[in-house]
């Protein structure tokens, strides 16, 4: 080894200037190229034309699922049938008697109303009906104009009457239908009676 | 025939020009890729793959001027990935070390033999920053490290270098 010294920008230089002999590694460059070109250069084979339509096929077919049960839990075909018939009476049972319930609260409920109808009507009705009678044969103890007023407030609240009795008929009797009723029957007894006084 | 004309006649897939590039770079990097991989074998492999790899790819090159610069980056990329999967690296940085009181060696060899002794890392970037000439930036960048790290990996390098070569070196 030499002695001689050397500074450090020297050695850098010397290692700079230093190269290796690298191994002839041609050969092996040009084989990898030259199957890198055959590879690129090989032909691209067509698909068979057919076989979208098979994809398509395959793709269109239901899936076949299959559960596979264990033996353990594997039930009989005939105890399906026998708990579907079951169910089948059970909810025809369930839906015979809710209707029979239902028919029993609408009767009650019509019932009802007949009653609530007669309670309000019923006397009023005589009365009216002999007071109006009355109005009618003596026509002589009231004035001409007393008279008109009294026949054409009537009028109007029997009108009124006819009215909510047609909406009955046709849309059911209701509470405030029968309410609407009453008043109107109420005011027609409270204009015979103011008649009648008047007399 | 100069470099810029074999590079475009490489893109062009000529053979004769490639290998006329081949023989042109081959010595310079392989002393690289020898001198961060410690392994002649694992140098010639590098060598190898580097010049398909870039080959393969030379229609990226956009500036045929750069073409050393950029195989030189793809074989210290090579390189500083073999050394950093290898496993018994350090056994080969010991035995450098050990090789080194070898009294029959040539001044450049004995400082080969030093730098090979430094730890993968240190080495690497010694390589590179004090006889490639690349900045810390670029070190960091090829490396994946910091810059930080790049300096620092020098400066052990070099103080390393200066203890074993003591006996060579003026001041």
């Amino acid at each position: 080894m030499s002695k001689a010294k050397m500074t450090y920008e020297e050695m850098i230089s010397k290692l700079q200037a230093q190269t290796y002999i690298a191994p002839d590694a041609w050969d092996a460059i040009e084989t990898d190229l030259d199957l890198n070109d055959q590879v690129s250069q090989l032909k691209t084979h067509k698909a068979p034309e057919d076989l979208w339509d098979k994809i398509d096929a395959e793709l269109d077919e239901k899936p076949n699922i299959r559960v596979e049960v264990s033996e353990k839990f594997r039930v009989n075909p005939r105890t399906y049938v026998l708990v579907g018939l079951l169910i089948l009476v059970s909810a025809l049972i369930f839906v015979l008697s809710r209707n029979n319930d239902t028919e029993i609260s609408y009767s009650s409920e019509v019932i009802k109303t007949e009653i609530s109808t007669k309670s309000i009507e019923g006397p009023l009705n005589n009365e009216l009906i002999q007071a109006i009678s009355f109005i009618n044969e003596n026509d002589f103890l009231y004035t001409a104009k007393d008279k008109l007023d009294y026949e054409k407030q009537m009028k109007k609240l029997e009108a009124a009457e006819k009215d909510i009795r047609q909406m009955q008929e046709q849309y059911g009797v209701d509470k405030n239908s029968q309410k609407m009723l009453a008043k109107i029957e109420r005011e027609k007894a409270e204009l015979i009676k103011s008649m009648i006084k008047g007399a | 025939m100069n470099e810029i004309q074999l590079i475009i006649q490489c893109k062009a897939n000529d053979r004769a020009a490639q290998k006329a590039l081949y023989s042109m770079h081959k010595d310079k990097l392989f002393t690289i890729a020898y001198r961060i991989c410690n392994d002649f074998d694992a140098a010639s492999d590098i060598l190898q793959e580097a010049f398909i790899d870039a080959f393969k790819g030379i229609n990226s090159l956009k500036e045929p001027k750069f073409f050393y610069a950029w195989i030189k980056k793809m074989v210290i990329r090579k390189a500083y990935n073999y050394v950093t999967k290898k496993k018994d690296v350090v056994n080969l940085e010991e035995s450098a070390a050990a090789n080194l009181s070898s009294p029959e060696r040539g001044d450049t060899d004995y400082i080969e033999q030093a730098i090979q002794s430094l730890p993968y890392k240190s080495r690497t970037v010694f390589v590179m920053a004090e006889i490639e000439g690349f900045s810390h930036k670029e070190i960091a960048a090829e490396l994946d490290i910091s810059v930080g790290t790049s300096k620092s990996q020098l400066h052990y390098a070099k103080t390393k270098l200066k203890n074993i070569l003591s006996e060579y070196l003026v001041g």
